[in-house]
């Protein structure tokens, strides 16, 4: 879908829930949307898209309606469209989408399509304008997770526990997380692919069947805003549980005389991807300067289960555990309502005892955010990296270099 | 011969790529730094007066009360009436009442809000574009509550004091 048609779509639909809504409820519907088009350059490798030839493959069009229906009900939906490389594809989805209703001042649920709690800035992290930096720390907000947390189709509650001094923010999400994009899943089996053929032989990848399942996943989080103005501590845990599968063509093998001694048939693979991720977090406010850290470690098992003979059942093809750990420490400094700064300190292992560069990566990132108004903001991001341990693969089949830049630049206007 | 010094243009070539990307990086940075330079917007430190319906009961309210309102975090008075917060849209008393009560920068305030729609979590206040509205609007909402500078008129509004 074109920019100038999405938007058109957009603008109709808003308009139209804007006219039905006047009908019988108790507050105006709140209409709100951002525009965004970014740039990346890299200096070698390839990330998220085709970056080292400069790239413009890097916008979000966002649109929420929401409506207060009476005293304890809530009503809202957002859509958002993105394209960052093979991801989005400028596909308009529904980002959240659920009925809030209060129980009392402290406590609420949410039914529906809710954002999932995880590490202090998941809820937003498709929305930069709601931040200084264009990306957050990749070596705790892992790319290759974003498309399994942005939310769960089930829901959550939600409270704020009081103290003498401070309070206890709690939050609990349940619910079926999104399948990635056909197209990621593409090139992450292709990996797969490489595994399988060591073992069985030449194999063809098909098209992906759509019937992956993305079930029993939970989110949870407990924030404490301490006695000290300013400062927060808190943690949460994911826990996800996904399915889904690819057919696998097995091409024939032929003797030296081109005789087939094995037929080609068609079988499929099923991937059972298992994440429980754990992060500690801090943030602490003073004055201009706000102090933010997190610790991410994620413990994932991936199992990879195919059938090799019409004759036989699935067996498992293969089978990866590991822990990957990551953090880091930033400071942003808001010089006035114009000009922020921010400047973090990120390092990423995918293997602690096996550490080296292909399989790790320290990133210092220093962006400056100028807004123009209160609805334009303007971004300008660089990032000095060693390592290559969040790189993804298939973007990069000539090899990677060591240490790079990251050039990112984001214009964005809301409303 | 003619392979070496291919390579030797390949080279140079890809040392130019990285160093024409630095000299970008840091020409892009110092116009970005001299941005720093020039002053943005700022206000002079302004007294607030809280002001509610003249119908809401209390007459007092606790300074960590108008944090949590102005947050979303507290949605009834003390008596169970519904709150109806509202803000200025900015200004020396928008940055003094959210400064002083709210604990955070007029910026940080706006950010918050914003963060709120962009996730679903809340709405904002209702935002009123100058005081003598905001008078107009606390006086005619049942369960109002906004804040004004103390030198702007109010008549038609009760003037809570803060404890």
């Amino acid at each position: 879908m074109s920019f100038s048609i999405r938007i058109r779509f957009l603008l109709v639909l808003g308009l139209l829930l804007f006219t039905v809504a006047q009908v019988g409820a108790q507050d105006d519907l709140m209409i709100h949307g951002l525009v965004s088009q970014g740039y990346l350059l890299s200096s070698d490798n390839n990330f998220l898209t085709y970056s080292e030839n400069g790239s413009t493959e890097f916008t979000e069009t966002v649109v929420n309606f929401q409506k207060q229906l009476d005293d304890k009900l809530r009503v809202g939906l957002q859509f958002l469209s993105r394209d960052l490389g093979k991801a989005g594809n400028n596909e308009t989805k529904i980002d959240w989408a659920y009925g809030d209703y209060a129980l009392n001042d402290r406590c609420g649920l949410r039914i529906g399509a809710v954002k999932v709690p995880f590490g202090l800035y998941n809820k937003y992290r498709d929305i930069d304008m709601l931040r200084t930096t264009v990306f957050l720390p990749s070596t705790v907000y892992m790319e290759d997770y974003r498309q399994y947390i942005t939310s769960f189709k089930g829901g959550s509650i939600y409270g704020t526990l009081p103290l003498k001094k401070g309070d206890i923010e709690l939050e609990f999400a349940y619910g079926g997380s999104e399948l990635p994009d056909m197209g990621l899943i593409k090139d992450g089996l292709g990996e797969l692919n490489t595994m399988i053929e060591a073992g069985f032989g030449t194999t063809h990848l098909g098209e992906p069947d759509t019937d992956g399942s993305a079930k029993n996943g939970y989110a949870a989080k407990i924030l404490w805003n301490t006695p000290v103005e300013g400062l927060k501590i808190g943690g949460t845990r994911l826990s996800l549980n996904l399915n889904f599968t690819e057919q696998l063509v097995f091409l024939p093998v032929f003797n030296a005389a081109l005789v087939p001694v094995s037929p080609g048939f068609q079988t499929d693979v099923t991937v059972n991807f298992r994440p429980a991720v754990d992060v500690g977090s801090f943030e602490y406010n003073k004055n201009k300067f706000t102090f933010a850290g997190e610790y991410m470690a994620a413990h994932t098992r991936q199992d990879y289960f195919i059938t090799t003979s019409p004759t036989m059942g699935p067996v498992m093809a293969g089978s990866v555990a590991q822990t990957r750990q990551g953090a880091y420490l930033q400071t942003i400094y808001r010089h006035n309502d114009r000009h922020e700064w921010s400047l973090y300190r990120g390092e990423y292992f995918s293997d602690r005892k096996n550490k080296n560069w292909m399989n790790s990566q320290k990133d210092t990132c220093l962006t400056f955010r100028y807004n123009v108004t209160s609805n334009w903001a303007l971004k300008l991001e660089n990032h000095w990296i060693d390592g290559v341990g969040l790189v993804q693969r298939n973007l990069n089949l000539n090899g990677f270099e060591r240490k790079w830049n990251l050039l990112a630049m984001k214009a964005t206007y809301n409303f | 011969m003619e392979l070496a010094c291919h390579e030797s243009n390949l080279q140079f070539l890809s040392i130019g790529k990285k160093i024409s990307m630095k000299n970008k990086q840091i020409l892009l940075f110092m116009v970005a730094f001299l941005f720093v330079l020039f002053a943005g917007v700022g206000y002079a430190e302004e007294p607030v007066i809280v002001i509610a319906h003249p119908g809401v009961a209390q007459g007092q309210i606790a300074s960590g009360d108008l944090n949590e309102i102005f947050l979303g975090k507290k949605k009834t008075w003390e008596n169970g009436e519904k709150l109806v917060p509202a803000m200025l849209e900015s200004g020396a008393c928008h940055e003094s009442f959210v400064k002083t009560f709210v604990k955070k920068t007029a910026s940080q305030f706006s950010t918050f809000w914003k963060q709120a729609i962009f996730t679903g979590q809340g709405i904002p206040p209702k935002t009123i574009k100058s005081e003598a509205e905001m008078v107009s609007f606390v006086a005619s909402t049942p369960g109002a509550i906004g804040y004004i500078s103390s030198s702007t008129a109010h008549e038609g509004v009760k003037v809570l004091e803060i404890k």
